[in-house]
């Protein structure tokens, strides 16, 4: 028996070697750089370069600034269960901090700090992007944003509304990072249309912000630190892009997030259930105009999301728990928004989401929520804002706020799609 | 049910869309930033090359639009052109990383900058902030507006189109005599209408018509933004209203994108007209083409500027 698994393990190790020597010949490789000797004492780091990132040297330094997003607010809650509060409240949401810059002429890196009510900051993203590779191909790993539907990738102070819509913050998280690589790739479907295809494999998308922790406290969705090839979380996304017309784009795009491995463990008292998994498929479609000028902009979107399998879990008796109730069943939610743009710098706009909550037994909730946006400058943005949360029988919210952010030194995006 | 509607789903993203891979012609596709670059692309490339333009003439250039088939053209391309200067810092850096054309990284010959070699106006000693929300630090990019610019333009795209397409050397270098030859006789009319120009006074709401201004001694004399990238504000429209009466300012120069309220305050409390110019070609029905584009510009200011004498 003990020869057989180490026989098993030997087999499947020289499987994965295997797999992974027979794909390079299929990557075509970017260009050799030239490579200068390393100037080094024996057993201290050596460098392959040329001499350009040497400490004597600010040239090739990366891009970096701050994002300082502050929120004034009057909240107006009701539990359902009788309890009521209101009040104001200021606070400084988020600080964040980003670098990024070509390493090489193949590869851009960049990080994110994020410090939430300006306590210790934590990394968010971290990530390398390599090009380099067959056209309309890029690879990227580290930790970083995942790919799924069009939202999820934008860190939260991006957004056209101050929070994450509920359908997404509630299925898949407020933010749905994760470590490890993703592979992207496009291609043209005639002169008007790319079709966009990207593949993520994550040790696990398991976060902090998994869907029911804040709800159910105590229980936590953990993944297991070493994980067999099947255990992985993968991500999948296609979508389209199209033009309608000379003024109108359309796209469409359908989405997937798969933690095939994961414990549902009660914090308190240590019980737990393994050998859970659970799926979301999405599907969004989004449709932008512009005028001639591009002063004046609309845009109309609808992202729908439905979240299968292990989906939460409560303790069997709260007084003497011994065992979790595991939730094996569907949640689905929805978000729509549209957004006008009357000048080069205010937009105005509503959002509606819906979603079953699955910690909660499918009870209904939605949120809508009007906006207008002000832009001084690409720099600095004011949003006024009321949105309403409310739960089926339960708990109502009217929040009516003031959001101010402020780009100090460099910040760019990418092309995201 | 779900991996069933996952499944529905995908396979009717391949009915949709599904089109021809591959380019119905055998020509250089040309990508150019701005429409003035892709006329000159289309002049000296003639027959040669396939060109589109990522803006259109009637956009803020600041402020171009995402477009599916831009995507796929700078996909395509064998050569890129733009302006240069940080006048399209706004899209073209996300654009070609998005695309990921290896052909068209700079430094490659399918990346050209028509600016490189033109000496730039307007450029800032001490790059900051405080001075400026669109800041340019290589100087004024709008060089495409600049009547002695043409040349340079062609100059350049004659020689990115040589670089991609040796072959085509003989086509390419015949059309862009052609090209110098019908400029030259342009460049004559406008000599002659920019003399009418000298000396005036005028007010633009961006700094797009520097170089036109500059060519033939028009003094800018106020700007509706009180710095570039900057809304005005009632203080800074009040204290303009006062320039253009003191210094009897018979013109404000504005593109469509921009000739907004602030503008119309401007003509309706002075005596001032506003010009809504083309600032890139297609920006109106006459500027069809780039010689078109100058020769609109020359006439339409030298009218409002220096009106020939009436009748009687």
């Amino acid at each position: 028996m003990h020869t057989f698994a180490v026989s098993t393990r030997i087999l499947r190790r020289a499987a994965m070697a295997g797999a992974f020597l027979g794909l390079v010949p299929f990557v075509p490789q970017p260009e050799a750089l030239a490579q200068g000797p390393a100037f080094q004492s024996p057993g201290l780091p050596k460098r392959s370069t040329v001499g350009q990132t040497t400490r004597f040297s600010n040239e090739f330094n990366p891009a970096f600034g701050f994002v300082i997003d502050t929120i004034a607010d009057w909240l107006d809650r009701d539990d359902g269960a009788g309890e009521t509060d209101d009040g104001f409240d200021i606070k400084v949401r988020l600080l964040e901090f980003n670098a990024a810059g070509y390493l090489d002429p193949n590869a851009w890196g960049y990080v994110v700090f994020v410090s939430d009510e300006l306590e210790a900051p934590e990394v968010e993203e971290a990530a390398i992007e390599l090009t380099g590779f067959a056209e309309r191909t890029s690879l990227k790993v580290g930790q970083f944003f995942v790919d799924f539907g069009k939202q999820m990738q934008q860190h939260v102070e991006e957004l056209r509304t101050v929070e994450r819509p509920l359908a997404l913050r509630t299925l898949l998280g407020d933010e749905l990072g994760g470590a490890g690589a993703q592979l992207d790739w496009w291609t043209p479907l005639g002169d008007a249309t790319p079709l966009r295809a990207s593949l993520g494999v994550f040790g696990t998308l398991v976060s902090g912000h998994e869907h029911g922790e804040e709800e159910e406290e105590g229980i936590v969705a953990e993944a297991p630190e070493l994980k067999a090839l099947d255990e992985l979380s993968f991500t999948a996304r296609v979508t389209a892009l199209t033009e309608v017309g000379d003024s109108q784009n359309l796209q469409f795009g359908v989405s997937g997030r798969f933690i095939p491995e994961f414990t549902f463990e009660d914090e308190e008292s240590g019980v737990e259930s393994s050998g859970l998994s659970n799926t979301v498929f999405g599907a969004d479609l989004t449709w932008g105009w512009a005028d001639s000028t591009g002063n004046r902009n609309a845009t109309v979107g609808l992202e729908w999301l439905t979240l299968t399998g292990d989906v939460a879990a409560e303790i069997d008796d709260p007084l003497n728990p011994t065992a979790l109730i595991v939730n094996d069943d569907d949640a689905s939610g929805y978000f729509v928004f549209a957004d006008y743009g009357f000048n080069l710098r205010n937009n105005v706009g509503v959002q509606y989401s819906a979603v079953e909550l699955p910690e909660e037994g499918g009870t209904d909730a939605s949120e809508i929520e009007a906006y207008w946006t002000h832009s001084f400058t690409e720099y600095r943005r004011l949003r006024l804002g009321v949105s309403q949360l409310d739960v089926d029988g339960g708990a109502e919210d009217l929040r009516v706020y003031l959001q101010f952010t402020a780009y100090l030194g460099s910040h760019s995006h990418g092309l995201n799609w | 049910m779900a991996r069933h509607i996952l499944l529905f789903l995908l396979a009717l993203t391949s009915f949709v869309f599904a089109a021809p891979l591959a380019r119905a012609e055998d020509k250089v596709e040309v990508v150019a930033t701005i429409p003035d670059l892709a006329d000159l692309a289309r002049q000296i490339g003639g027959d040669r090359v396939d060109v589109l333009s990522l803006a259109k003439g009637t956009e803020n250039v600041h402020r171009v639009a995402l477009r599916p088939s831009g995507l796929v053209a700078v996909g395509r391309a064998e050569l890129f052109l733009q302006v240069g200067l940080s006048l399209e810092h706004a899209f073209v850096p996300g654009l070609l990383e998005a695309a990921r054309n290896p052909r068209l990284e700079p430094g490659k010959p399918g990346f050209v900058t028509v600016s490189d070699g033109f000496t730039a106006l307007e450029v800032p000693g001490d790059v900051s902030r405080s001075d400026a929300a669109d800041v340019h630090p290589m100087g004024n990019p709008h060089i495409n507006l600049s009547p002695a610019a043409g040349r340079h333009m062609a100059e350049r795209v004659l020689a990115g189109l040589v670089a991609v397409d040796p072959e085509g050397r003989e086509v390419y270098e015949a059309n862009h005599r052609r090209y110098l030859e019908a400029l030259t006789k342009a460049e004559a009319r406008w000599a002659k209408v920019g003399e009418r120009l000298r000396g005036k006074k005028l007010v633009v709401y961006h700094r797009e018509f520097t170089y036109f201004a500059d060519a033939y001694g028009i003094e800018v004399v106020g700007e509706v933004e009180p710095k570039p990238g900057l809304p005005p504000t009632p203080s800074h429209l009040a204290g303009l209203v006062k320039v253009i009466q003191e210094h009897d300012v018979r013109a404000v120069a504005t593109a469509g994108w921009s000739n907004d309220r602030n503008v119309r305050f401007l003509a309706e409390r002075t005596d001032a007209a506003v010009v809504e110019l083309p600032s890139m070609v297609g920006g109106s029905k006459r500027a069809s083409s780039w010689i078109a584009l100058m020769d609109e510009l020359h006439e339409r200011l030298a009218e409002v500027l220096d009106p020939a004498p009436k009748d009687g």
